[in-house]
């Protein structure tokens, strides 16, 4: 059995053919890294389908990095195994079709950035000039391909990170962090560049602390926790599965609003939050809320209903998860 | 996967060669190279400095009288290994002259070993001898040039974190350990060229400026030598490139790996001549890098002899010498490779 992780239902094609929409680009089977006593990953059993935008969310030091390390052959599983484009083929050939940045891209400060590409094209066999000209203007280094790699800022390094790795127009892009260092403005371009790239069964891996950035870009994510799978589905799903909605409300008394509306049986949950209240209870219960504390002379002055963001079912799981 | 390691080759050329480093280290090469050739012409013109750099300033000096005349006989060591007899020798009756000139010949043996004969110095800047001089001569210098610049080609990705890009792009970690290795061999190779192209540069200097009659384009040797030598030291200095390739990949730091590469080169030189103050540990020193290195570059200068139970004394040092070589390329390279294929690829550790 090689997963049960739950499989995906895109429901986009992106006019991508459907026998590609059936294929899984990266299975993983209790793929598990220690070092030493910490355990790095534990026990991940994940797939991805091809043509995805795929999310790997997770705090710091929950194994993100470590996976995508085991997918490019960097770090040795300890235990369990994984493949790539659902093949048997050696990791080395599956590796031609990927592209790939891991954490903050490396390359030689000695050499231009063109220079730094043509190396890395020409390592998989390739003489393609033209590629190096159009990646450069895509990621807008046209102008400063001939300065030397370490006359880059960081956000036009993780540019040049980019570029990298759409060399050889990979069927796999495995994006880490990859609008770490940029300004908003190249974060913004980014976000934008991304769900162009997963064009013609292209799928994209990507792990992001910027998790606006995520639901805007990503099909799906994953979650790690303490290197353990704690969710896994479409974004929408995910964010739809916690089930009732937050209002959050400001009062004449607040601390008096808290005790009366925490009397009331469809109200779940009820804080306070800063000069605010926030309570756990479905949209339509918004005009009870005004009556019930109306009666109590209390005056509601703003009222708001908190949609349910993919941050916030983040920061939930891993709370939960922290808590167990 | 040759073809890969070849491609892979190529282009760890394309970077290195716009890197300064393996310049510098080029430069320093030609120009020590360069010191033997000049310090030979000048003692081979020059008698003072020919005792002054043979290490030897030791003379000869008795006085005795001699049909009632008080001759004193001087003569340098220069003099005497040159076989020059004293002007006065003609003095002397037929006795005494005999006498005279076997104590010459025993302070000779006795005083003179480091002397070299003007014809001796003169091999090391004449063609075509001057290049196997100049590859014996660099021998010393050569292993700590080679160990800076492979730990640097193996260690500095470690550094700069590219080991990680380089890998992502599926190169595989044997074909591109394998092509580093080929680079600075191949790096070797053509500084043992440029080496002799200097050492012939120079020997047709010395040859048009020669300030007497002696010196010139005279005929020292085989050039066919030259090649035999060439591919010797090449083959001398591959167990360098393996030992900085294993102490670069375990340290993962390319100055770490320098470091520990010329401690144990200095190591060696320690040692070496501790181990033959002891009969049982001198039979140590000849599977000694360092020292099998010498003997195997040294003993391509020394005629074989037929030893006193008819084997031939230099080819079993040579060959044991060759095995002592091939051992250590063999036993390093492969841990190298098996410490690289297994471990984790960290990030970027800042050097």
């Amino acid at each position: 059995m090689w997963t049960h992780a739950k499989q995906l239902n895109r429901g986009d094609t992106r006019g991508i053919p459907d026998q590609y929409l059936t294929e899984y680009v990266i299975k993983t089977d209790g793929l598990t890294k220690t070092y030493g006593d910490v355990l790095a990953v534990d026990d991940l059993s994940l797939t991805i389908p091809r043509g995805s935008i795929f999310g790997l969310l997770g705090p710091n030091g929950s194994g993100k990095t470590t996976t995508m390390g085991m997918l490019l052959g960097l770090v040795k599983p300890t235990s369990g195994r994984f493949s790539l484009f659902d093949s048997e083929m050696r990791q080395e050939d599956s590796l031609h079709r990927v592209g790939a940045i891991v954490e903050t891209p490396s390359f030689y400060p000695y050499l231009s950035g063109r220079s730094n590409l043509a190396y890395f094209q020409g390592i998989t066999g390739r003489n393609n000039q033209n590629e190096l000209d159009d990646l450069l203007i895509r990621v807008g280094l046209a102008e400063r391909g001939h300065s030397r790699f370490r006359t880059y800022s960081l956000g036009m390094k993780q540019r040049l990170g980019l570029a990298y790795a759409l060399l050889g127009d990979p069927e796999l892009l495995i994006l880490d962090e990859p609008t770490n260092g940029m300004d908003p403005a190249g974060m913004a371009e980014i976000r934008d560049l991304i769900p162009n790239l997963a064009t013609g069964g292209r799928t994209v891996l990507l792990s992001s602390h910027l998790l606006h950035e995520v639901e805007q870009v990503c099909d799906s994510v994953a979650i790690l926790s303490h290197g353990k799978l704690i969710a896994q589905g479409e974004v929408s799903e995910l964010v739809n599965s916690r089930g009732e909605d937050k209002i959050r409300l400001a009062t004449t008394d607040n601390a008096k609003a808290v005790n009366v509306l925490s009397a009331m049986d469809w109200a779940s949950e009820v804080s306070l939050d800063g000069d605010s209240v926030v309570v756990t209870a479905p949209n339509e219960r918004s005009s009870d809320i005004s009556a019930t504390l109306g009666r109590s002379e209390i005056y509601v002055t703003e009222m708001a209903v908190v949609e349910m963001s993919l941050e916030q079912y983040f920061l939930d799981v891993t709370e939960d998860e922290s808590e167990d | 996967m040759v073809i890969n390691i070849l491609n892979l080759t190529r282009w760890e050329w394309f970077k290195s060669r716009r890197r300064l480093m393996p310049w510098i280290l080029l430069a320093v090469a030609v120009i020590i190279g360069q010191i033997p050739i000049w310090i030979a012409y000048s003692a081979f013109h020059n008698d003072d400095l020919q005792a002054l750099f043979s290490g030897s300033i030791n003379s000869y000096s008795a006085s005795t009288e001699v049909n009632g005349e008080l001759v004193t006989v001087e003569m340098t060591c220069v003099e005497l290994v040159e076989g020059r007899m004293p002007p006065e020798l003609g003095k002397f009756p037929v006795d005494e002259r005999r006498e005279l000139v076997e104590d010459l010949e025993r302070f000779r043996t006795e005083s003179c070993g480091g002397t070299l004969a003007k014809e001796e110095y003169r091999t090391a800047f004449v063609l075509p001898s001057a290049i196997e001089e100049i590859f014996k001569s660099s021998m010393g210098l050569l292993p700590i040039l080679i160990m800076i610049l492979a730990a640097s080609v193996v260690g500095s990705e470690y550094g700069m974190g590219t080991l990680r890009t380089v890998l992502t792009k599926g190169t595989g970690r044997w074909p591109l350990l394998s092509s580093k290795l080929l680079l600075v061999l191949l790096t070797v190779a053509g500084v043992l060229v440029v080496l002799a192209v200097t050492a012939i540069a120079a020997s047709l200097i010395a040859a048009v400026i020669p300030p007497s009659e002696e010196g010139g384009f005279a005929d020292s040797g085989k050039w066919s030598e030259m090649v035999v030598t060439f591919g010797k030291a090449l083959y001398g200095l591959s167990p360098y490139i393996a030992l900085s390739a294993l102490f670069a990949v375990l340290t993962q730091s390319s100055a770490i790996s320098i470091a520990a590469s010329l401690s144990y080169y200095v190591l060696e030189l320690i040692i070496t001549p501790l181990f033959r103050i002891n009969e049982t540990l001198e039979k140590l020193t000849g599977f000694i890098l360092g020292g099998s290195v010498n003997n195997w570059m040294q003993a391509a200068f020394v005629e074989v002899e037929v030893n006193s139970e008819g084997g031939f004394n230099e080819q079993t040092d040579l060959f044991q010498s060759f095995l002592v070589i091939l051992a250590y390329i063999v036993v390093l390279s492969t841990v190298a490779f098996w410490i690289f294929q297994r471990r984790d690829i960290a990030g970027a550790k800042g050097e």
